[in-house]
C-alpha cells in the first residue's frame, strides 16, 4: 500500500518536475512574449527562391487580436501603401492614387506578396491560444535550448486553416523556436524555425524566422525583426482611417 | 553584425520627415487599325518624382512632377495631339512645353502641389491634389473631381485638380468631406461627402455642383458577400438651369471582385452611363482619352467589364481585361504581362484592342466602325 502511494507520489512529482505547467499556459506565455498587449515593430521579409530573391520592409502596429495596421516602407514601388484591420473589416490605402479600398476576406488567405507567409500570419487572424487545445507531447532540444514539444488541435468551431500544429517552446524563457504546421489530412505543410534571440525594447525574443514550405524545400521566406516595442500606449483610436493615411 | 548598420538606417528613415520616390520608364508603342494598315510608332520616356514633407503633425506638403519626352509618328500625323499633351485642366496652368518640334515634345507638369494642415480630427488640404471618392475599381461615377481614363496604362497616379478639401473624421471608419475646385475655364465644382461603415459595408452619400452646370446627388458602397467584395456607385445629375425638366442624367455601376485560393483574382463591373441625345465619339481619341466630365464616363451606354489576373510566379503576373459594349456591338480586349526582372525593374507588355460600331445619329448616314490595336512595351525603374 505504502509502496503504491509512494509510486503515485513519485509519478506525480515526475509529472510536475518534468512538465511543471499546463500546456495552454506555456503556449500563452510564448504567445504573449511575441505579441504584448500592444506592439510596434519593423520587419524585413525576404522571399528566397533558387534563382532569385525579393525583399519587402514594413512597420506594423497591433493591439489585441482585432486592431492592426501595416505600412510598407520598401521597395519603392509598394512603399507608402498601408493596411488597416478592425475586427473583420480591412482596408488598404494607396497614396499614389489617393485611394482607400475596402478589401474582401478572400484576400486574407493570400501569401503576402507571393511569400510563404500568409496575411493570416501577419494579421494574426487566428490565435494559437484561443483557437486550439494544447497538450505536451514531449521534450526536445532545439538550437541548444531544452524545449517542450506541444501539440495544438483546433477547437471544433475555430475558423483555422490547420489540421494541427506542433510547437517547440523553450523551457526557461518561453521562446517559440520551432513550429510545424499540418493540414487536415495530417500532412506537414510548412516549418517555422526561429533564432537570433536578441534584446528588443523590454525583453529577449527570437528575431529571425525562416518559413520553409514542405513541398518546396528549395524555397523559403525569411522574416527579420529589425525593431520591436511592446505594451506601448496605443489607444484604440490610433487604428483609424485617418491615421492609416499618415503613418510614418 | 550585419544587422547593426541596417538597424541604423531603419531608425534614420523612421525619423525622416520627408520622402522622395518616383520612377523612370520608357515605352515603345505601336498602333494600327488593322494589321494590314499602316503602323504608327511612338516612344515616350517618362519620369516621375513624388515628394512629401511632414515636418510636424499639423503641417504637410506634397509635390508630384511628371516629365515626358514624347516622340514619334502620332505627333507628326496629328498636330492636334500636341494640344492634348499640353492640356492642363487646372485653374493654374502648371504644364510646360520645355521643347518641341513637329515630331517630338518634351513637357513637364506638376500634377500634385498641395499643402495640408491637420488639427485633431480636422484636415484641410489646398492646392493641386487628387480627390478620390471612388468605391468601384474600373469606372467611378462618384469620383467627381478627377476623371481619368482606364486605358491610360502609364498614369496610375491620375491627374490632380486645383482644389480645397476639408476632411473631418468623426470615428475610425467615417469621414465628412467638403471640397471645391475650379477648372481651367474657371468653372466651379463643389460637393460634400459623408462615408460611414455599417454592418461590414462602407456606405457614402454625396451632393454638389459639377462644372457650374449640373447639380448632382450620388451614393456608393463597398462590402463583402460570401468572401467577395461587392461595390457600387450611383450618380444623378440635374441641370442647374432646368431644375424641373426631365433632362437629368443617370450613371450607375455595380461590381464584384474575388480572389481564389490559388491567387486567381476576378473583377467584374457593369456601368450604365446615360448618354446625351445624339452623342457619338468622333475618333478613337474620344475612346481612349480621359473623359472631360464625370457625367460622361464612357462612350457607350452599357459597359460590361470582366478581368482575370493571375501571378504565374511571384515575379510574373498576367491579366486579361475585357469589355463588352452591347449597344455598339463592340468589345475591348486588353491582355497585360508584367515581369519583375530585378527588385525595382519591371518589364510590361500591354495590348489594347478595340472593335466597335458607333451608330450614326442620322439614320441616312452610315455607321462608323472603329478598330484599333495598341501595343505598348515598357521598361520601368522605380526608386
Amino acid at each position: 500500500m505504502l509502496n503504491r502511494i509512494g509510486c503515485l507520489l513519485f509519478f506525480l512529482a515526475c509529472v510536475t518536475c518534468g512538465f511543471p505547467q499546463d500546456a495552454t499556459e506555456i503556449v500563452k506565455k510564448a504567445d504573449d512574449l511575441m505579441q504584448g498587449v500592444t506592439s510596434e515593430s519593423e520587419m524585413e521579409m525576404t522571399i528566397v527562391r533558387p534563382d532569385w530573391q525579393r525583399s519587402v520592409t514594413f512597420k506594423s502596429w497591433g493591439k489585441g487580436r482585432n486592431l492592426s495596421m501595416t505600412l510598407i516602407t520598401a521597395p519603392p514601388k509598394e512603399s507608402g501603401q498601408s493596411f488597416l484591420k478592425l475586427g473583420n473589416d480591412m482596408w488598404s490605402w494607396n497614396p499614389t492614387i489617393n485611394r482607400m479600398i475596402k478589401l474582401p476576406p478572400s484576400m486574407m488567405s493570400q501569401g503576402w506578396m507571393g511569400s510563404d507567409y500568409t496575411n493570416d500570419d501577419i494579421l494574426k487572424e487566428s490565435s494559437v491560444v484561443m483557437d486550439y487545445t494544447h497538450a505536451i507531447i514531449g521534450t526536445e532540444m532545439v538550437s541548444g535550448y531544452s524545449c517542450y514539444m506541444i501539440e495544438l488541435i483546433p477547437k471544433e468551431n475555430a475558423a483555422v486553416v490547420w489540421g494541427k500544429i506542433h510547437l517547440w517552446i523553450s523551457k526557461d524563457a518561453y521562446y517559440e523556436l520551432k513550429a510545424v504546421y499540418f493540414d487536415e489530412d495530417g500532412n506537414r505543410v510548412k516549418t517555422h524555425l526561429l533564432s537570433e534571440i536578441k534584446f528588443m525594447y523590454d525583453r529577449k525574443i527570437p528575431t529571425y524566422f525562416e518559413i520553409i514550405p514542405e513541398d518546396k524545400p528549395k524555397q523559403k521566406t525569411i522574416v527579420k525583426i529589425r525593431s520591436a516595442k511592446f505594451n506601448i500606449p496605443l489607444p484604440d483610436a490610433f487604428f483609424s482611417q485617418q491615421r492609416m493615411k499618415n503613418l510614418k | 553584425m550585419l544587422l547593426i548598420p541596417i538597424l541604423g538606417i531603419s531608425q534614420e528613415s523612421a525619423e525622416r520627415s520627408w520622402k522622395l520616390k518616383g520612377y523612370l520608364d520608357d515605352m515603345q508603342m505601336v498602333q494600327f487599325p488593322a494589321v494590314e494598315d499602316p503602323w504608327t510608332f511612338d516612344n515616350e520616356i517618362h519620369n516621375r518624382f513624388d515628394f512629401t514633407w511632414n515636418p510636424a503633425k499639423v503641417f504637410g506638403m506634397g509635390v508630384g512632377l511628371r516629365t515626358r519626352f514624347v516622340f514619334g509618328q502620332s505627333l507628326t500625323a496629328n498636330p492636334a495631339y500636341k494640344g492634348v499633351l499640353f492640356n492642363d485642366n487646372g485653374l493654374v496652368n502648371m504644364t510646360w512645353d520645355l521643347w518641341s518640334s513637329a515630331s517630338a515634345a518634351l513637357l513637364t507638369q506638376f500634377d500634385r502641389a498641395w499643402i495640408s494642415g491637420t488639427l485633431g480630427k480636422f484636415q484641410i488640404t489646398a492646392g493641386r491634389q487628387r480627390i478620390n471618392w471612388g468605391q468601384t475599381l474600373v469606372w467611378n461615377p462618384n469620383d467627381l473631381f478627377n476623371t481619368y481614363s482606364y486605358f491610360d496604362v502609364d498614369y496610375p497616379e491620375r491627374p490632380g485638380s486645383d482644389a480645397i478639401r476639408l476632411q473631418v473624421y468623426p470615428s475610425a471608419t467615417s469621414v465628412l468631406e467638403l471640397a471645391a475646385k475650379l477648372n481651367s475655364k474657371g468653372k466651379l465644382t463643389c460637393a460634400a461627402l459623408g462615408r460611414f461603415n455599417t454592418g461590414g459595408f462602407d456606405v457614402q452619400f454625396l451632393a454638389g455642383l459639377v462644372d457650374d452646370q449640373d447639380y448632382v446627388v450620388g451614393a456608393g458602397w463597398s462590402g463583402n458577400i460570401s468572401g467577395a467584395a461587392f461595390r457600387g456607385e450611383v450618380n444623378y445629375y440635374q441641370p442647374k438651369n432646368n431644375w424641373n425638366d426631365t433632362s437629368g442624367v443617370l450613371l450607375a455601376t455595380i461590381g464584384a471582385d474575388y480572389t481564389f485560393s490559388n491567387s486567381l483574382a476576378l473583377t467584374f463591373q457593369v456601368l450604365y452611363n446615360q448618354l446625351p441625345a445624339g452623342y457619338r465619339p468622333e475618333s478613337m481619341v474620344n475612346v481612349y482619352q480621359a473623359p472631360s466630365t464625370p457625367k460622361l464616363l464612357s462612350f457607350a451606354e452599357w459597359n460590361i467589364f470582366l478581368m482575370g489576373s493571375y501571378p504565374v510566379t511571384p515575379l510574373f503576373d498576367v491579366s486579361l481585361a475585357t469589355m463588352y459594349f452591347p449597344d455598339l456591338a463592340g468589345y475591348f480586349v486588353g491582355p497585360t504581362l508584367n515581369y519583375n526582372v530585378r527588385q525595382n525593374i519591371d518589364l510590361s507588355l500591354f495590348i489594347q484592342y478595340f472593335n466597335g460600331r458607333f451608330k450614326s445619329p442620322d439614320p441616312l448616314m452610315e455607321n462608323v466602325y472603329f478598330k484599333s490595336f495598341l501595343g505598348t512595351f515598357r521598361v520601368k525603374w522605380s526608386f
